[in-house]
């Protein structure tokens, strides 16, 4: 291996979970979650060359990973509105030590949470995503959406809200 | 802020969505186009691992190469693919992906002929992608040769029988997404600037004529005419 392509491996395995993740939450489908994180990785390492040979640097490599995936989530979806067919693919738990019927539960919660949050518009559903599940710091998100901290810190409150919101209405059946 | 607390827990449910390791292994593979460390994890002598590795991945490559848009192994067969367009030389790259294009377009085909909606979303996505990289490589390199033109004709063509015959609905390219599109206005304008026969000059008026109403295939058809007199009068 060079060390052009020993560095990128490590971004590689340091942000394909976390990639692919943002990525399927986004469209809940396995199949076009793949496609989308092995084109987002793809495109950040003919860019990765490019740059490198330049001598240039990327400031910020989850923010650049992050960027292309969402880009091609918006590409995504404005295909699809074009022609209406919707992925409604079902998850699959990686722990599969846990009981069948805490499976039932943390299923049951795992989907209406993964609702609530499909159900959110971008910019909540990233906050929270980067935050809670990604483990970004408030620093680093507020610099991905060119804002203040206490901005970012607000966003993600409200998104926190809305999300438990949809929760409860999902929960009780009224979405 | 228990509320709060309870629905961070529920959140943080989701963590458990994960790629699975044989596809990160893989995809790995295929964009640094080298080997990766799971080598080691077997326990046989190295060469032996090292040609079962090759085995296993030969296998895989090759079934992917008939693999279609929303399959497991199409991502595998797009970064193939993509690799191999860039280690050709520049005046070859732009046919090569001219081909695939085709070839995007015949895997949308059986996919609407199959009547599975879900994988012809990713399939109208492959095909938009690959028109994209062709239309801006035309752009850039501004070199139209006949084989060029005859390989955006038979893309053309292709699209237009598919859209006509198994959609019934247009594919929906924009500008800089049709390679047929670009090719033309750069044939155009470089002809605009050339002495032509009155003969020629008649051609000439119909391509653009053509070319304005969107009739592309037979606009380029004329473009071949316009050589072929061309070549005569040499």
């Amino acid at each position: 291996m060079t060390p052009q392509q020993k560095t990128f491996s490590k971004i590689y395995d340091k942000y394909i979970e976390k990639i692919y993740r943002f990525i399927f939450l986004k469209v809940n489908s396995k199949e076009i979650a793949e496609d989308l994180t092995s084109e987002t990785f793809l495109k950040a390492w003919e860019s990765f060359k490019e740059k490198t040979e330049k001598n240039e640097k990327i400031e910020n490599i989850s923010a650049f990973l992050y960027q292309i995936a969402k880009n091609l989530v918006f590409d995504y979806y404005r295909q699809k509105e074009k022609f209406q067919t919707l992925p409604l693919d079902s998850f699959q738990l990686a722990d599969s030590k846990t009981n069948l019927q805490e499976k039932e539960v943390l299923n049951s919660d795992f989907e209406i949470v993964k609702k609530a949050l499909f159900q959110l518009n971008e910019d909540y559903q990233n906050v929270l995503i980067w935050y809670y599940l990604d483990g970004i710091s408030i620093r680093e998100i507020a610099k991905m959406l060119d804002k203040s901290e206490s901005a970012t810190r607000v966003l993600i409150h409200r998104a926190l809200s809305a999300l438990r919101e949809n929760f409860d209405k999902i929960q009780k059946g009224i979405v | 802020m228990k509320e709060n607390r309870e629905i961070i827990e529920k959140l943080r449910l989701l963590k458990t969505i994960k790629p699975e390791k044989d596809w990160v292994v893989l995809t790995k593979e295929k964009i640094l186009g080298k080997k990766t460390s799971f080598i080691f994890e077997f326990p046989l002598k190295p060469v032996l691992a090292t040609g079962l590795l090759l085995f296993l991945f030969a296998t895989t490559l090759y079934f992917s190469f008939s693999s279609l848009p929303g399959d497991p192994l199409y991502s595998l067969k797009k970064i193939t693919e993509r690799s191999f367009a860039t280690i050709l030389p520049e005046d070859q790259r732009t046919n090569f992906q001219l081909e695939l294009a085709k070839k995007r377009l015949e895997e949308l085909k059986i996919l609407a002929q199959k009547n599975e909606i879900k994988k012809l979303l990713s399939a109208f996505q492959e095909v938009k992608e690959v028109n994209s990289i062709v239309a801006q490589n035309l752009s850039k390199s501004k070199k139209i040769d006949k084989k060029i033109i005859e390989t955006v004709l038979d893309v053309e063509k292709t699209k237009q029988e598919i859209e006509d015959k198994i959609l019934a609905t247009k594919i929906g390219l924009e500008n800089e997404e049709n390679p047929a599109k670009i090719t033309l206005e750069i044939l155009i304008s470089d002809l605009e600037n050339k002495t032509l026969t009155p003969e020629q000059k008649e051609i000439f008026e119909k391509v653009k004529l053509n070319y304005q109403q969107g009739n592309f295939v037979e606009a380029l058809i004329l473009i071949q005419k316009l050589n072929e007199t061309n070549q005569a009068g040499s």
